[in-house]
């Protein structure tokens, strides 16, 4: 990987992530994982929609655009471990059927999203061949 | 100061997350697998500590590195191509493996 990429990943990944952290420290009564369910339902219909465009994913060279928006900020925007977390303390604090849905809840949710977003883009450049 | 920290970890995080997803990520998306079901371990440990510090580490780096919307995005093209077993079973490894070891990690406590 070329180093420009990594760079933009870098920059993408910390804007995400301080999108994240503002998001987290003002989500006042709503709670942590609705604020974290929120952010991955929202960058997966994001990385769903860009990959529907031509600055979807390559297979030989991504474009610039995708390292930094798609594996930059959608990665740091979204966040799998924290989802993890929040479903093992459920289970540790005796409430297995609460972790259950929400595992289940964000799932759903994701992967409708970034169907959602690639079909979107899909339908919005009529004639572009869809990889 | 802690914003700065928190900016630096995201970088570091989703840095790391790129490299080891180009090399790794194949027909499978192992590098993926293995970056979520790493944080989530690590998560589980050190969401036991409170401080300015383990926050760094836990929004910051822990988060950028693992993701959400690369494992949506992969399971959506593994049900593109058709190959709807490899997509159950990368959902099913990410996300059992990944509570698994993230319960493993609050396990931790008082090592």
């Amino acid at each position: 990987m070329h180093g420009r990429h990594l760079l933009l990943i870098a920059v993408g990944g910390a804007t995400g992530t301080a999108a994240r952290w503002l998001a987290l420290s003002v989500s006042g009564h709503l709670g942590e994982s609705a604020i974290v369910l929120v952010l991955n339902v929202a960058g997966s219909a994001f990385i769903g929609f860009l990959a529907g465009t031509r600055f979807g994913p390559h297979q030989t060279k991504n474009h610039p655009a995708w390292s930094a928006v798609a594996v930059g900020f959608c990665g740091g925007l979204t966040t799998f471990a924290t989802f993890s977390v929040q479903i093992a303390e459920r289970i540790e604090n005796g409430s297995a059927s609460s972790g259950a849905g929400l595992l289940a809840v964000t799932s759903a949710l994701t992967i409708a999203a970034v169907t959602l977003g690639f079909v979107a883009a899909t339908r919005l450049q009529p004639g572009r061949p869809i990889r | 100061m802690i914003a700065l920290v928190i900016l630096l970890g995201g970088a570091a995080g989703a840095a790391l997350r790129g490299r080891v997803a180009h090399a790794w990520n194949g027909d499978l998306p192992n590098g993926t697998l293995a970056v979520n079901l790493a944080a989530s371990f690590v998560l589980g440990v050190v969401s036991q500590f409170n401080g300015w510090g383990d926050t760094v580490v836990q929004v910051g780096f822990l988060g950028a590195l693992s993701t959400w919307s690369a494992l949506a995005l992969e399971i959506l093209t593994l049900i593109r191509s058709q190959r709807l077993f490899l997509a159950a079973g990368y959902f099913t490894a990410s996300v059992i493996g990944g509570v698994t070891l993230a319960w493993l990690g609050l396990q931790t406590t008082g090592w």
